[in-house]
């Protein structure tokens, strides 16, 4: 069963995000602000992040910072779910490197199909590398891709690296 | 000097002929001796003055006083050039007179003075000095209703300058309260934005619950989300409400209704009312009494309602909110005190502004437009709000009603 954390400060919508989201099979952790969210992130390992901008203590923005700054968390799919809809905020959510972004109120087949694409995506890149000899070339070729990637962004040529991010996005 | 080409020019020549009328007078005033120039001036024959006062050549007028003058005169003679800036006159023989200029000079012959004047006829150069001032009056008074007109367009430029200015500072007026109407506006846009979609997100998740729940088990279930709606639909009902109340007090559509009533009741009601929304473990206590003041029931309970309401918000579970009336004299203030966050310095200046939030305030839902309302409120009570804070232990909000009996 997928592991999803909600970070959310609203009660009813949380409760609510949460009950849609059991519903469809998902087992949910949720918490009332960023700084709980990121604490739970660190030690639950969720499969997936969905948060709200907007809250308490520490907000969306913060939250997906902290969350990209930890290698452990850095990876994880991340979709903002926010009151702020605005085509500014929302290129603002997309630039921090978040995943998706839904905006308020949502529709429940909006939000679970989100959720699944990109679970899917993750399992799609997981499945390819098999436990094999073949699959560990595959992943240190992967690795070796990482350092290519890490080079290009030390020469600071982040216009390339911001495309090539979009364009995961989109897929 | 035996040969020289003037010789046998008599003095006589130059007397008969030359152009300045000659006249000679003895001690007396009689005329002994004229020449033809000056019978030509004064119109008279030959001769015919030989023995006449000279005052028959003066204006009829000075005759007088010429005749003073001329015994002054006689008792000590001076020399006199012509033209000392002296307007002089003289008398022809059919009483019309004219401009002359006179030299003066003396002789003495025989123990007795005589007096030399050699008189010029100056009505030219008078009617052209009178024509040369009769240019300048002219000149003048068209400079002065030039600089005159000059003074007018200037006033009218001045007015016009002053206008424009007044038109300036009326159009930057404008653009100052258009600007200030946009950021409302734009801060409206975000507020609304985010104080409907969030209750319109619990609905319609509930709707999307309720969808899910078929099964007749599954009761519980759609009541508890039905429950849900009907919150959220009286909370964005009451931030309706409150954008309304705004826009009724814009219109000045309201006005205050004072009656005489007990204010500790109102207090206690308003109190016994707001107890439904307490957070878990919060409570309200206030003070008893009895003090009757002339004031707008409804007005003050929208006020305590947004106050207490503001308390109950900003404030941890488990909190304490505070009511407590006091008679201070000329007016009764109510005090609210609350745990809650408490408000920074900075923040104090725009408390009362419309759609203001405060900076740690930012992630709790609320409008900025209660605290707004309540000064309205209070202005028609003639009553006021002030305010003391305390981050991270409190806020007391003070409200001063007049005890006024006309009011």
């Amino acid at each position: 069963m997928k592991k999803i954390l909600l970070i959310e400060d609203n009660n009813e919508v949380r409760e609510n995000t949460s009950e849609i989201l059991q519903l469809a099979g998902y087992n949910v952790l949720s918490a009332e602000n960023g700084k709980l969210g990121v604490e739970l992130a660190v030690h639950e390992k969720p499969d997936l992040v969905i948060c709200d901008i907007m809250m308490p203590v520490l907000d969306g923005y913060g939250t997906l910072h902290m969350l990209n700054k930890n290698p452990d968390t850095a990876a994880l799919p991340f979709i903002f779910l926010t009151a702020k809809a605005e085509r500014t905020d929302v290129r603002k959510g997309m630039e921090m490197g978040a995943d998706d972004y839904i905006t308020k109120p949502f529709d429940d087949i909006e939000l679970l199909n989100a959720v699944e694409s990109r679970l899917r995506k993750v399992e799609a890149i997981r499945r390819d590398i098999q436990p094999t000899r073949d699959g560990m070339t595959e992943l240190l070729g992967n690795i070796q891709g990482i350092e290519d990637i890490s080079k290009i962004s030390s020469r600071q040529q982040i216009k390339h690296l911001k495309k090539t991010r979009r364009h995961l996005h989109r897929g | 000097m035996t040969n020289f080409p003037g010789q046998g020019i008599s003095f006589e020549t130059i007397f008969n002929h030359v152009n300045e009328g000659v006249l000679i007078v003895d001690e007396e005033g009689v005329i002994v001796l004229s020449n033809p120039k000056l019978g030509e001036m004064f119109r008279y024959d030959d001769k015919e003055l030989y023995g006449r006062k000279v005052e028959v050549l003066i204006p009829g007028v000075l005759t007088r006083r010429h005749e003073e003058y001329r015994k002054t005169y006689m008792k000590n003679p001076v020399k006199r050039p012509m033209g000392r800036n002296m307007t002089l006159h003289g008398r022809r023989k059919d009483g019309r007179e004219f401009p002359i200029e006179i030299s003066l000079s003396y002789y003495h012959s025989e123990g007795a003075v005589f007096v030399i004047a050699f008189i010029i006829d100056i009505t030219d150069r008078f009617e052209q000095q009178a024509h040369i001032e009769r240019m300048n009056g002219e000149l003048k008074s068209l400079n002065e209703s030039l600089e005159k007109k000059v003074a007018e367009r200037t006033l009218v430029l001045k007015e016009a300058l002053h206008e424009l200015e007044i038109s300036r500072d009326d159009l930057s007026q404008a653009l100052e309260n258009e600007k200030g109407l946009n950021e409302l506006k734009s801060r409206f846009i975000s507020t609304a934005s985010h104080e409907f979609r969030t209750p319109l997100s619990t609905i319609l998740s509930s709707v999307s619950l309720i969808q899910k729940y078929t099964q007749s088990q599954d009761q519980e279930n759609r009541e508890r989300h039905i429950l849900k709606i009907k919150n959220a639909v009286s909370g964005l009902t009451e931030i309706l409400n409150d954008f309304l109340s705004l826009g009724k007090l814009e219109e000045g559509k309201m006005s205050a209704k004072p009656a005489a009533h007990d204010i500790f009741v109102l207090i206690r009601d308003v109190v016994s009312d707001i107890n439904s929304i307490v957070r878990s473990g919060q409570s309200i206590t206030y003070n008893q009494g009895s003090f009757e003041l002339m004031i707008d029931k409804q007005l003050l309970r929208n006020v305590m309602f947004n106050l207490l309401s503001n308390a109950i918000k900003f404030s941890p579970e488990g909190a304490e909110i505070d009511v407590h009336v006091d008679d201070e004299g000329e007016e009764v203030v109510v005090a609210v005190k609350d745990q809650g966050i408490g408000i920074s310095e900075a923040d104090m200046k725009n408390l009362y502004g419309r759609f203001f939030r405060g900076e740690n305030a930012i992630a709790i839902p609320g409008t900025g437009l209660g605290l707004n309302i309540v000064t309205k409120y209070l202005e028609l009570m003639q009553g006021r709000i002030t305010c003391t804070s305390v981050l991270n232990e409190g806020t007391t909000f003070y409200i001063h009603l007049p005890k006024t009996k006309s009011n």
